[in-house]
């Protein structure tokens, strides 16, 4: 009988443990953050779906979870120096060397964007020229960043998994706590 | 948020300040012999804007679906191959 208390005790703490809000849990940050960047980046690579107008406001916003990003990585972006220079598993360089090439590939992506901006620019009352060239760089890395952020994602696919599986956990025990505080309340 | 809001200012300052070092130094692709090819050679600056309808839409998200999944299954089945691969050495040492 005891122990089914102390079972019925630790279940609960445990629980709780699970339900606390993702915003109190670093990795549930990262899960949410890491989402609203994805639905972002969908939105912002189909310009034909959206529009131009849209499609250049899109990006514009896309700065923030972007940085958001970054800043909910910056533990790790502080020390990945001092580790790439010392021991890092062949895996975790290949990641490094591929996040990086994602950053600059991205930043190359936004700067091409704002010099081929045919909305925003000239809303502001910028007048701009827009070369070929960045056209061409827009539009060819634009298409490359969609394979990068495939391999960026499958590099980090065990933690996508367990991560999906810890946020739907937590649902589910939400709905079982609902039903037996239901329960006790008749 | 508070993760996000951590020493925030500092933090975002300096990504923003390391973007527009990498920006400036990106930005130099301009003054290329590769661009100013590419600038004779292309009378037209920028697409006009396509119109918008439900089948592009559709092919839209599909090319996006597509760009992203194949090489995110084909890295990920690499991955596996070369972790049995670590294992079976791993092993085979072992044995």
């Amino acid at each position: 009988m005891e122990q089914t208390k102390n079972d019925r005790e630790n279940n609960q703490t445990q629980r709780s443990l699970q339900n606390k809000s993702w915003k109190d849990d670093l990795s549930k940050t990262r899960f949410v953050m890491n989402l609203w960047l994805l639905v972002g980046f969908v939105l912002v690579c189909a310009p034909r779906a959206t529009g131009i107008a849209l499609h250049e406001w899109l990006s514009v916003v896309f700065i923030v979870p972007l940085v958001i990003h970054l800043l909910l990585h910056w533990d790790w972006l502080k020390a990945l120096p001092k580790k790439f220079v010392g021991k890092l598993s062949g895996e975790s360089r290949f990641n490094a060397i591929w996040d990086a090439l994602f950053y600059l590939a991205m930043l190359m992506v936004i700067l091409s964007g704002f010099l081929v901006s045919e909305v925003i620019f000239p809303l502001l009352g910028i007048p701009l020229e827009i070369l070929p060239v960045w056209s061409k760089i827009h539009h060819d890395l634009g298409n490359l960043l969609m394979p990068m952020l495939g391999i960026h994602l499958a590099m980090h696919w065990p933690w996508i998994k367990s991560m999906t599986k810890r946020m739907l956990t937590k649902k589910t025990n939400q709905i079982a706590d609902g039903i037996s505080s239901n329960e006790v309340v008749k | 948020m508070k993760f996000v809001t951590q020493d925030w200012i500092k933090r975002s300052a300096i990504i923003m300040l390391v973007s527009v070092f990498f920006s400036i130094f990106l930005w130099s692709v301009e003054l290329t012999q590769w661009a100013g090819l590419i600038n004779a050679n292309s009378p037209e600056p920028h697409g006009e804007p396509k119109a918008i309808g439900l089948l592009v839409i559709a092919i839209s998200f599909l090319k996006i679906t597509i760009l992203t999944l194949v090489p995110a299954l084909i890295c990920y089945g690499i991955t596996r191959v070369i972790n049995a691969l670590k294992r079976y050495v791993k092993v085979a040492r072992t044995a």
